[in-house]
């Protein structure tokens, strides 16, 4: 089970988060102080953190830089009330991994801090519905049968499946490709997505033209 | 103003004490030419033959001196001096004898022979030497009076001329004619300080009104300062003030207005929580209870929402610094929008499909805006747009700018409800979509503030609403 912390102040949303993600499946520890937080951290170990930036005892920004000065690299979701620019900038430079405002709908909550943990690479693989790509011996699995998949194909999926259910702009999986320099041959994530649609199917990966490609979670 | 008096005293004093001094001297120099002068004459008065021998001395009284003296040239001619202060003796004969007259008898004259005879004197001169300098010597006599003497030996006639003024006379007369020139300066300047500090005052009094215009002020009186009677030199900054007066009622009044239209609106999401949330804890029926927690969730949607926007709204208003402008590629920008709602459109079985023309300038302006500004227009068209629908943003090079595009196959907006659309708070009628009418003056404001427009058009297939935007560098 995935452990989550979460660092907020208020009773009605903490009261409110836990049920929520305790309902999604995280096993969740709620604590309402920063300093609280902190000793926490240093007592137990999480997959991730969910964290506010109004705190009493150490506010959570100061409590995230004191996290990464300790070379600490838990995943941690900023979720706060506070939605300027400057504000997100503020949280970015002190090391948070993803920002979320506080009037947010639970769903994208959830599936937000799925993504954090799947890319912040604790767990050696990743699940959509019954396909599987374990990251450590680079495999694909389709409902039991290995796949055989090459090296530029696992690349895409991977980015993919960290994100599924988002759409993923063409941009960052050619950035997943061919590093930070942009290949100026754009048919050559087309020929790995065909590829790929012919081995995990269709109907799993769908394209939003001009935009880029989803891995659609499976309906409940 | 106590200062400018106090300065303008001060530098009259030191100017007064200057130039007095000054005249003391002038007038001493001038008094010893004089005495000089009237001593040759005395010389030339009495002629004394050098072969003489004389062996009583010649008294005179002072008013035969004077009388003999009266035929030499006037004192001032001479000296050449048009520095003094005084000029009665030039103007005046009459007062010239007088002053003449009462000068020389105060005089003591001598003249001695070279063997030490006294020949001529005046009838009160001791018959000592009054001096034994040549020149201008002082001294001070058993009586105690100071004297100034001039003293000259003349070779044609063998002898010695002594002339002695007393010091205290001269004093007199150099006081009086100082007095003479500076009285008029002392009783002046009161005069012109007190008339310099009216007409200053008086000068001051529309600022000092004003100023107590302004203190007398309740702080929600915002109507314009009069201009009428302001001095001319206070004009622009009454004016200044009046335009910021005028600025800041504007904002008053917007902020006003949206606090009223924010409370009024976020009370419908707020009373429909009340009611679902009621209707979840006493309605005993599953499927009916499980409706209610899902209407709940509508409502808190729709609040949240009206909250965001009309934060965003509020953070664009005229009166707030404008958005820091930088180089912006509005391609990148609608992929990650795009992408952003994609996953929604794809929920509705919609297709959302963005077309760039390649080679698309980049454009100055402000990044988050212009993203809210396309999020905005995607969003309503995914929620207005019926399942299964199309979506197409389009970015089209046209020049230096870019035009941006947002169509669907959706309802669209009927032409003559277009120009309402944008206005805050607007809705259009029989909308089944739960909608903030914030969405589009939200995008019209971050328009404004990149000096363009929405176009409101039709859609695609001949139906729908397409959004159109130009975008200049």
């Amino acid at each position: 089970m995935l452990k989550l912390l979460i660092v907020e102040d208020d009773v009605a949303l903490g009261a409110g988060l836990q049920a929520a993600l305790t309902d999604a499946g995280f096993d969740v520890q709620w604590v309402t102080d920063g300093l609280v937080a902190l000793q926490t951290l240093e007592a137990t170990s999480f997959h991730a953190m969910v964290l506010d930036i109004t705190l009493p005892g150490l506010d959570g920004v100061s409590l995230l830089q004191r996290l990464r000065n300790d070379a600490n690299k838990l995943p941690v979701l900023m979720l706060t009330a506070r939605d300027t620019t400057r504000d997100k900038v503020q949280c970015f430079e002190a090391g948070a991994d993803d920002f979320l405002v506080k009037t947010t709908d639970m769903e994208e909550l959830i599936a937000r801090l799925r993504a954090l943990i799947r890319r912040s690479g604790h767990i050696g693989h990743l699940q959509v519905g019954d396909l599987t790509l374990d990251v450590d011996s680079q495999s694909v699995v389709l409902a039991g049968q290995s796949l055989n998949v090459s090296g530029s194909e696992f690349k895409v999926l991977r980015v993919l499946m960290e994100e599924a259910g988002q759409v993923v702009p063409r941009s960052r999986l050619e950035q997943a490709l061919f590093g930070p320099r942009r290949s100026g041959d754009s048919n050559v994530l087309e020929v790995h997505i065909h590829h790929l649609r012919q081995k995990i199917g269709d109907a799993r990966l769908n394209t939003v033209r001009g935009v880029g490609y989803t891995i659609t979670l499976p309906k409940k | 103003m106590l200062l400018l008096g106090l300065v303008s005293l001060l530098y009259w004093a030191v100017v007064a004490t200057l130039t007095t001094r000054d005249n003391i001297d002038r007038l001493n120099e001038l008094y010893d030419v004089h005495l000089a002068r009237t001593a040759k004459a005395f010389l030339q008065l009495i002629d004394p033959d050098p072969e003489m021998v004389q062996t009583t001395t010649l008294v005179l009284q002072p008013s035969e001196i004077d009388q003999l003296l009266n035929g030499t040239p006037a004192l001032l001619e001479p000296a050449g001096d048009t520095h003094l202060p005084f000029t009665p003796i030039n103007s005046d004969d009459n007062h010239e004898a007088t002053h003449r007259l009462q000068y020389g008898s105060h005089l003591h004259y001598q003249l001695w022979r070279e063997s030490g005879a006294l020949m001529a004197m005046s009838v009160d001169a001791p018959r000592q030497l009054l001096t034994q300098q040549l020149g201008y010597s002082n001294s001070v006599d058993d009586q105690g009076q100071a004297w100034r003497h001039y003293s000259f030996h003349d070779a044609t006639h063998q002898t010695r001329v002594v002339v002695s003024e007393p010091s205290a006379f001269r004093q007199a007369l150099v006081r009086h004619i100082l007095l003479d020139a500076t009285l008029p300066l002392l009783t002046g300047l009161p005069v012109l300080l007190g008339l310099l500090w009216l007409s200053i005052r008086s000068g001051l009094r529309p600022l000092d009104d004003l100023r107590a215009e302004i203190a007398r002020r309740q702080s929600d009186n915002l109507a314009l300062l009069p201009v009428a009677h302001t001095p001319t030199e206070a004009k622009p900054i009454v004016l200044a003030l009046n335009e910021l007066l005028q600025r800041l009622a504007h904002t008053l009044e917007q902020e006003r207005r949206f606090t009223d239209d924010a409370a009024h609106q976020l009370r419908t999401p707020l009373a429909a929580i009340q009611a679902q949330l009621y209707a979840v804890r006493h309605v005993q029926d599953i499927d009916q209870r499980n409706e209610a927690t899902q209407r709940l969730q509508t409502s808190v949607a729709r609040a949240i929402r009206l909250v965001n926007q009309m934060l965003a709204l509020a953070r664009m208003d005229p009166e707030q610094p404008p958005p820091d402008f930088s180089e912006v590629h509005l391609d990148e920008i609608a992929e990650t929008v795009c992408a952003e709602l994609a996953a929604l459109a794809l929920e509705r079985d919609q297709t959302l499909e963005l077309s760039v023309q390649p080679g698309l300038p980049a454009l100055r302006g402000n990044a988050d805006m212009l993203s809210m500004l396309l999020a905005n227009l995607v969003d309503n068209a995914v929620h207005y747009t019926p399942k299964g629908g199309q979506i197409r943003v389009q970015l089209q090079r046209d020049g230096a700018a870019v035009t941006l595009n947002v169509s669907d196959d959706g309802p669209g907006i009927a032409p003559e409800e277009r120009a309402h659309v944008m206005e805050r708070f607007y809705r259009v009628a029989a909308q089944s979509e739960p909608g903030t009418g914030l969405g589009l003056a939200i995008c019209q404001r971050i328009a404004e503030l990149h000096h363009t427009q929405l176009v409101l058009g039709q859609g695609l297939h001949g139906q729908g609403l397409s959004v159109q935007v130009r975008l200049t560098s």
